[in-house]
C-alpha cells in the first residue's frame, strides 16, 4: 500500500531536518504534515492532527479507542520509539490497524548511558560533584573500580548485547538473565547465564534492560530488592514501573542498595525530592535514548514501519 | 628506619597502614588528614629517616632541617611538587612506580566523556533543584573523534578505551609511540590538529615548566564549539579564568574536569557553570587504585634511585 496522506506527529522530524528530508523523499507523492509544535495531544487534539490521514508516524500519543473510533481511515501506526509500552494492541487488533516497529534503534545511546551511569556510581561522581559545586572538599574520597566486579544484566535484547559489547574492555566478569536462550552471543562474548536469584545475588553492579510488559512491570518488588547482594550498585535506564521506588529509596537510605542510578520513573516528570536528594542517588530525565544517533535512528525506523508493519496481537511479543 | 606519612590518602587506608607498619614499625601517620603547613611538616617530620608524600610540596628551607631525611616514596604518580635538583642537593633519594592509578583515571575519563556529550551533571543537578527538565540531545560517543594529550600509562589505557567504544582517536605525545598506535589503531598528530578536530579533548600529560598553562585562551579559543575538554591529569595546565570565560559563553559544549591549579578550587563561578562537570580530584581514588598506589609507596621506601632532572618520571 502506498499510503496518500501521513500524519507525523513525532517531534523528531520537526528537530531533525535530515530525517524530514529523508520521509520526504521516500513518499514523494503523498500528502505529509508535521507536528510543528504540540508537545502531548489531548484526544481531541491527536484526532484533529491525525484526521484523515491512513499513516501516524507517532511519538509516545496513546491511541486508545476512544481516538480511534473518530479515525476511520487509520491503516498503520508507526512508532519512532524503543519501547511499545504506550501502544494498545487490542486497540489495534480490532480495527485491523497495523503496527510498524523497528526494536532496538536506541541501543548504542542507552548502552554507553548506562556504562558511565555504572561508573559515575562506583566513583560517586554525582555525590563529589554535588559537594563541590558547593565548596565541598572532602578530606575522605573513596570509590571503587569496574575492573574485576561482577557485572549483571538483567535481560539481554538488543540494547543488553551492546551493554555487553560495552563492558568488554573493562575486564569485568558479566552475568546475564534472559527468558530466550542466547549461548552463541554468551559464548562469544564470554557472557555466563544464569537465572535471575542467581544475577540479583552475585551482581556488585546490576544493569536493567527489560522492556516493561506484563512480565515486568513490578517486578522488583522489595522482596526482590531484598534478594539483592548487599552494598550492590543498581542501574536503571529500561523503564519505569519494574522497581518498586519507595522500596529502593527505604535501601538506598539504609545502604543495604550502596548506589542507584535511575534514568526512568513510574511517573515522569517525576516529583520524588527525598529519593532524588539522596546522596547516593543519580537520577537523570529519560535521556538514555537522547543521542541524536538514536533520534535519528528511531525516526528512521518509523519511516522503514510505513512499510514493515503486521496487526499486534494482544499476548505476543512485544505485548506479552 | 624511623617512617613518617604526611600523605592523607595513605594514612587513611588500613590496610595500607598495617602493611607499613608490619615491615617498618616505627610508623607515625597523618592522624588528622590534613594538609599541615610547611613549619608543621618539617617539625613533625623531624628525626624521620623516610617519608611517604603525597602533594605536600618540600622546599630548600624545609630540607635544610632534615638531616635524617634520606628517601621520600611517592605516595601517587605525579611528581610536578617534586623538584629533583632539590632533593639531590641534600642527599634525598626517590622512591616512585608509575602507572598505578592508570586504569582508575582511565575509567573516569570514558564516563566523563559520555557525561560531557549527554549533559548528566546538569540535567542531574537541575532535577536536584527541584526542576523538570526535558530530554536534551547528546551525543554518542562511538560517532566522536577523540583527541588523547600524552600517551604514558594513563594516556595508552585511555586510547584503547576510546578504541574499544569505536571512537576515531588522535594522539599527540613528545615520544614516539608509532607501534602502539599501530597495535590500537590509532593516529599521531600535531597538538595543532589535536586541539582543532577532536571533538572529546582528554588530557593525560604531567604538569612542569613546558607544559603549564599550555591550554591558554588562545589555545581554548582554538576548540571545536562542541568540544568537551576533559582534564583528570593536573591543574595548571588549562588557564582557569580563561576557561571559565570560555564555558560561560558557551564556546565549547562542555567540560569535565578533577584538577585544579590551587586545591581546593574557589572561583564559583567557574564550578558552578552549567556546562562544567568538576569534581575533587578523585581521579586515582578507586579503592583499588588507592591500595596499588600505597603498596608501590611501601616499595618505594626500598627501591630508590637518585633523583635526575631529565630521567623518568622527571622531564
Amino acid at each position: 500500500m502506498t499510503p496518500q496522506r501521513i500524519a507525523v506527529s513525532n517531534r523528531f522530524f520537526q528537530i531533525l531536518p535530515n530525517v524530514r528530508q529523508e520521509l520526504l523523499d521516500a513518499y514523494p507523492d503523498a500528502e505529509i504534515w508535521f507536528n510543528e509544535g504540540i508537545p502531548k495531544f489531548t484526544d481531541d487534539e491527536l484526532v484533529e492532527f491525525i484526521r484523515n490521514a491512513e499513516v501516524a508516524v507517532i511519538g509516545l500519543d496513546r491511541f486508545n479507542d476512544a481516538v480511534l473510533d473518530r479515525l476511520p481511515d487509520l491503516k498503520v501506526i508507526t512508532c519512532c520509539s524503543a519501547g511499545v509500552d504506550h501502544i494498545d494492541p487490542a486497540a489495534l487488533n480490532k480495527r485491523d490497524i497495523r503496527l510498524g516497529w523497528i526494536p532496538g534503534v536506541n541501543k548504542d545511546s542507552v548502552a554507553e548511558l548506562a556504562i558511565s551511569l555504572m561508573i559515575n556510581l562506583l566513583r560517586k561522581v554525582n555525590l563529589y560533584n554535588t559537594g563541590l559545586r558547593s565548596g565541598d572538599w572532602p578530606a575522605f574520597k573513596m570509590g571503587l573500580q569496574l575492573r574485576g566486579r561482577t557485572v549483571g544484566i538483567h535481560g539481554c535484547g538488543h540494547i543488553g548485547k551492546e551493554v555487553v559489547k560495552l563492558l568488554q574492555p573493562f575486564g569485568v566478569t558479566i552475568l546475564a538473565s534472559d527468558r530466550e536462550d542466547f549461548s552463541d552471543f554468551y559464548a562469544e562474548y564470554g557472557v555466563r547465564a544464569v537465572e535471575p536469584e542467581e544475577l540479583w545475588a552475585e551482581s556488585e553492579v546490576l544493569t536493567i534492560h527489560l522492556p516493561k510488559n506484563r512480565s515486568t512491570v513490578g517486578m522488583y518488588t522489595e522482596e526482590v530488592l531484598d534478594r539483592l547482594r548487599p552494598g550492590i550498585f543498581l542501574v536503571n535506564t529500561a523503564r519505569g514501573g519494574i522497581v518498586d521506588e519507595a522500596g529502593l529509596q527505604a535501601r538506598l537510605k539504609d545502604g543495604r542498595i550502596a548506589g542507584a542510578a535511575v534514568d526512568v520513573f513510574a511517573v515522569e516528570p517525576v516529583e520524588n525530592p527525598e529519593l532524588i536528594g539522596l546522596p547516593n542517588f543519580l537520577a537523570t530525565p529519560h535521556i538514555g535514548g537522547s543521542a541524536r544517533e538514536a533520534w535519528e535512528a528511531m525516526a528512521r525506523g518509523g519511516i522503514r514501519g510505513i512499510s514493515e508493519n503486521a496487526v499486534p496481537q494482544p499476548g505476543v511479543y512485544p505485548f506479552d | 628506619m624511623r617512617v613518617a606519612v604526611p600523605s592523607i590518602s595513605f594514612s587513611q587506608h588500613p590496610q595500607l597502614r598495617e602493611e607499613l607498619l608490619a615491615e617498618y614499625p616505627d610508623t607515625k601517620f597523618n592522624e588528622a588528614f590534613v594538609r599541615h603547613s610547611k613549619e608543621e611538616l618539617t617539625e613533625w617530620l623531624k628525626g624521620c629517616d623516610a617519608a611517604i608524600m603525597g602533594l605536600e610540596p618540600l622546599t630548600d628551607e624545609m630540607l635544610s632541617q632534615l638531616p635524617d631525611l634520606k628517601v621520600i616514596s611517592r605516595m601517587g604518580v605525579g611528581v610536578d611538587n617534586v623538584d629533583p635538583d632539590l632533593l639531590n642537593k641534600h642527599g634525598i633519594r626517590i622512591g616512585w612506580t608509575g602507572g598505578t592509578n592508570a586504569q582508575s583515571v582511565a575509567d573516569l575519563t570514558i564516563a566523563y566523556a559520555i557525561n560531557g556529550l549527554r549533559h548528566v551533571a546538569p540535567l542531574y543537578a537541575e532535577m536536584r533543584d527541584g526542576g523538570r527538565p526535558r530530554q536534551k540531545m547528546g551525543r554518542q560517543l562511538g560517532d566522536r573523534v577523540v583527541g588523547v594529550h600524552g600517551c604514558g600509562h594513563v594516556g595508552k589505557r585511555v586510547v584503547r578505551l576510546f578504541r574499544a567504544f569505536g571512537c576515531e582517536v588522535l594522539v599527540n605525545d613528545i615520544r614516539d609511540f608509532s607501534d602502539f598506535y599501530a597495535e590500537v589503531g590509532a593516529t599521531a598528530v600535531s597538538f595543532d590538529e589535536l586541539i582543532e578536530r577532536s571533538e572529546v579533548l582528554t588530557i593525560h600529560i604531567p604538569l612542569n615548566d613546558r607544559t603549564r598553562l599550555m591550554y591558554d585562551a588562545e589555545v581554548l579559543s582554538r576548540l571545536r564549539p562542541d568540544c568537551v575538554l576533559i582534564n583528570i591529569a593536573r591543574g595548571g595546565l588549562v588557564d582557569e579564568d580563561a576557561l571559565r570565560d570560555v564555558l560561560l559563553q558557551e564556546k565549547i559544549a562542555a567540560a569535565c574536569f578533577d584538577v585544579f591549579s590551587v586545591e581546593p578550587p574557589t572561583d564559583d563561578a567557574l564550578l558552578t557553570a552549567p556546562n562544567f562537570l568538576c569534581t575533587p580530584h578523585i581521579g586515582g581514588s578507586a579503592a583499588e587504585a588507592r591500595l596499588a598506589m600505597g603498596r608501590a609507596a611501601i616499595r618505594g621506601l626500598r627501591d630508590t634511585f637518585e633523583p635526575k632532572r631529565g630521567e623518568i618520571p622527571f622531564d
